[in-house]
């Protein structure tokens, strides 16, 4: 099917912020705490910046080539030039994308259905990611927009922990404590990482294209700032680096007059955010594959990805080895997030200047 | 002796009625009229079809005694007695006659009640039609407390004259276009111009025309014929039989569609948030309606969630219900000998069979279905350890809540998806009643109307069109608006 539509730009707000809302929130206040020590939510703000300055370069790329996507500027390459890009990148994608969802798996099977088999849990996710890689990305982009009403309450169930906030947990120091800033902060930066597949969809924006993928960074970032700012004044400093999931225990917390403890449900919940980061870098590995390999059928294609996925599913066995390959495939996806756009810029400026024409027809 | 008799026979059946016969090829003058063989070919069979004959005038009537209205065909048969040969073209080019040149024109005006009548060359049509049927009475599938009363009924013509008297604008177009192969239905489709979209105009008619199947007997079943997602269980075009309401949706810019001997209308394109309207919405202020609007999405949510979280609940998670109930819910629980899931497929199973049987039954049954079925499901059941109390409670907040939905193609299918939503809750709790939504959602969010989105103006997102139909905003507002 042809792309027609194109996205609006709350439509790619909404894009973003899903994409970027992963896993990494149920223990986003610890890395936080112990990356920056006491009130360390000031350093998300700093993070946020950085991100954005990320999301102006993505910008830039649009900007310089006129309205090209990163497809049509790679392609004054050969093919078998941009097959080892394309593949390293489609694979980094693939890999986070599946372990994340992985990671998320393990969490509520560990925490809530212990007796649940893995595999249970991991095909519904793959069917859901089926029932959307299937269509294309204005598609995905319509249910997202549906998702996101349907979990975005969840926010609000903040405001239950609001009568247990004290300031005095707070501390009146900032950045005090154990700190390791480098690592600690390389691994919030990945807390926000998704946005870099707007390199990929920005050209199909309407309009308004930097103000839209900033939205969606400032949703994402205003809610991680709330859930982290709850928690350093719900829990006290100590308690916070030794919960190893912050966000779960204040879901355990939420009590209704008819429900209580309805965190398994809530949790669950978030599983849809989750899935839709999944679906978006699994979509990129699409997008990058089928540009590289234009005969295969799409649907064969997404059945190909999400096979490949299942299987490498089950190569981690416990949450800790999830967690190791995350954090190598973050970094290398912060690098791809960086390095792709200045590559791209490069690109067109030096194919303007020597006038390169397509190689590929 | 033998062709005595006959001529006998003739005599009388001439002095007995000596204008009538029925159809056959044999003797007349008329033959010569290539139209008229056509016709008489293709009506051959036809016992029903009566004919008068003027042999002085060389001119022969065909009708349906049944379709047509009998006093206007005793006026004409007094008026055309009257006449000479030398009078009838200029009587015949009176303007109520209207000529037809072809065969598929003249089939279309006798079977719609007209008569026809053939002179040696050519053929006119007679305006018999009968303009009676059910008289004009209020809607019973669409009650509204405020609004008008009015709904349509199975003649087209009616149907039309409703529409037409309440959107006074020259601006209101109609397309005649026709379904089916043999068997040719009219439809109509009504559209405001510089309103509507002409590509939607066009598309629809497209779909209409390429319909061959000659079975379609009501708008409901045309519109399945035409809607590009047959297999979801979501209705896609709006039907109705309120004339308000399409008038409404004429200045909306949508087109409708009428059908003959159909008392429902279509209208096109319209999202999910069409079906959650009422016409009573509109007469209240907006602050009522609004708050009445979000009930109803609410309601959508109970139907669909509520016995399947009952069976999440009571299967796999007893650690969400708060101390205090726990012991009613235990004890109520505990004489029931199968598993929730079971017991309540049981009773919502139950209470589809009772809405059935109380849809199709004559109404003073129906009550007795009523009590049976609110004795037994209310008290028997119960008594007997066969489901618990609060099962009931929440099966039948559950069934009220589906009967909030305005509209009833709307309201059955959610009732239909919630066994799905049931039964997974049965199988996984929670987590099946998230891959539940899940499903849904994607489900939804990829429906169209006539290519607009089912889920406008949620997804894709347009905030300035929430106000008049997530909500329902000020008119005050809108007229400012323009």
């Amino acid at each position: 099917m042809q792309m027609k539509e194109r996205l609006s730009p709350f439509q790619a707000s909404i894009l973003m912020y899903l994409t970027q809302s992963g896993v990494t929130l149920f223990s986003l206040p610890r890395f936080v705490a112990e990356a920056f020590g006491t009130n360390g939510w000031i350093g998300l703000i700093i993070v946020y910046f950085i991100v954005n300055i990320n999301l102006v370069l993505i910008w830039l790329v649009y900007k310089v080539s006129k309205g090209k996507s990163m497809l049509e500027i790679i392609d004054i390459f050969p093919k078998w030039m941009t097959l080892p890009f394309n593949l390293i990148i489609a694979g980094v994608w693939m890999l986070l994308g599946v372990m994340i969802m992985v990671k998320f798996c393990m969490i509520l099977k560990v925490l809530f259905y212990n007796n649940v088999s893995l595999i249970y849990l991991l095909t519904m996710v793959y069917i859901l990611t089926y029932l959307l890689l299937k269509k294309d990305l204005y598609q995905i982009a319509k249910s997202t927009v549906v998702l996101f009403y349907f979990t975005i309450w969840t926010v609000f169930l903040l405001a239950f922990h609001l009568p247990e906030f004290s300031f005095i947990r707070l501390t009146p120091f900032i950045f005090k404590g154990d700190t390791d800033m480098l690592t600690g902060g390389i691994s919030i930066y990945t807390a926000l990482l998704g946005y870099e597949l707007s390199i990929l969809y920005i050209h199909m924006i309407e309009k308004k294209q930097l103000k839209s993928i900033i939205a969606g960074n400032t949703i994402t970032s205003i809610i991680y700032l709330g859930v982290t700012f709850v928690s350093f004044g719900f829990f006290s400093f100590d308690q916070l680096l030794k919960e190893m999931y912050p966000v779960v225990t204040l879901l355990g917390y939420i009590s209704f007059p008819v429900l209580e403890r309805v965190e398994n449900f809530t949790f669950t919940i978030f599983g849809l955010k989750v899935l839709m980061t999944t679906v978006m870098y699994l979509w990129g590995t699409k997008e990058l594959v089928q540009y590289q390999f234009k005969r295969i059928k799409p649907n064969f294609l997404v059945i190909g990805i999400l096979i490949i996925g299942f299987t490498v599913s089950f190569i981690p066995k416990v949450i800790k080895d999830v967690d190791y390959w995350i954090t190598y495939i973050s970094y290398a996806a912060t690098v791809i997030a960086f390095l792709l756009p200045i590559l791209l810029l490069l690109t067109i400026l030096s194919s303007k200047i020597l006038k390169w024409k397509a190689a590929n027809e | 002796m033998r062709k005595d008799r006959n001529r006998f026979f003739k005599d009388i059946k001439l002095q007995k009625e000596p204008i009538r016969e029925s159809v056959s090829t044999e003797d007349t003058i008329l033959a010569r009229n290539p139209i008229l063989q056509q016709f008489i070919n293709n009506f051959s069979n036809h016992s029903d079809l009566s004919v008068t004959e003027f042999p002085h005038l060389t001119v022969k009537i065909y009708y349906f005694s049944y379709l047509i209205n009998k006093d206007h065909y005793e006026q004409f048969l007094s008026n055309i007695r009257t006449i000479t040969l030398d009078e009838l073209p200029p009587f015949l080019n009176h303007s109520e006659f209207k000529r037809l040149s072809n065969f598929d024109s003249i089939e279309e005006a006798i079977l719609s009640g007209s008569g026809i009548l053939f002179t040696e060359k050519r053929a006119y049509e007679l305006p018999f039609k009968e303009g009676s049927g059910r008289s004009i009475a209020p809607s019973e599938t669409e009650t509204v407390i405020l609004g008008a009363h009015d709904s349509f009924v199975e003649s087209i013509d009616v149907n039309l004259s409703l529409i037409r008297k309440r959107v006074l604008s020259s601006q209101l177009k109609t397309i005649k276009l026709h379904v089916g192969n043999k068997a040719k239905r009219t439809v109509y489709l009504l559209y405001i111009e510089g309103e509507a979209s002409e590509k939607d105009i066009e598309e629809i008619k497209k779909r209409i025309l390429s319909i061959k199947n000659d079975a379609i007997v009501d708008t409901n079943m045309l519109v399945q014929f035409i809607d590009e997602h047959p297999n979801s269980p979501f209705p896609q075009f709006y039907t109705t039989e309120r004339p308000d309401v399409i008038a409404y949706k004429l200045f909306d810019g949508k087109v409708a569609g009428l059908m003959d001997n159909s008392p429902f209308a279509f209208c096109t394109p319209v999202s999910f948030f069409d079906f959650m309207e009422s016409m009573d919405d509109f007469g209240q202020r907006w602050i009522v309606s609004t708050f009445i609007k979000v009930t109803r999405y609410i309601a959508i949510l109970v139907t669909l969630l509520f016995t399947a979280l009952y069976v999440a609940v009571t299967t796999y998670h007893y650690e969400m219900i708060p101390q205090a109930l726990l012991p009613t819910l235990l004890v109520s629980r505990s004489k029931v000998p199968f598993p929730p899931v079971i017991e309540a497929l049981f009773l919502e199973f139950l209470l589809e069979l009772l809405r059935e049987a109380g849809a199709r039954l004559p109404t003073k049954v129906g009550q007795t279905i009523g009590i049976v079925g609110g004795i037994v499901i209310g008290q028997a059941a119960v008594q007997a350890g066969i489901t618990s109390n609060i099962l009931i409670i929440v099966v039948a907040a559950s069934a009220i809540a589906s009967f909030v939905v305005p509209n009833y193609l709307l309201s059955t299918s959610i009732r239909i998806v919630r066994f799905g939503f049931i039964i997974i809750s049965g199988f996984w709790g929670n987590l099946g009643i998230i891959f539940g939504m899940g499903i849904l959602i994607i489900h939804l969010s990829s429906l169209t109307n006539l290519n607009s989105p089912y889920l406008l103006p949620i997804s894709p997102m347009f905030p300035k069109f929430f106000k008049y139909s997530l909500i329902r905003g000020s008119f005050k507002k809108k007229a400012e608006r323009g």
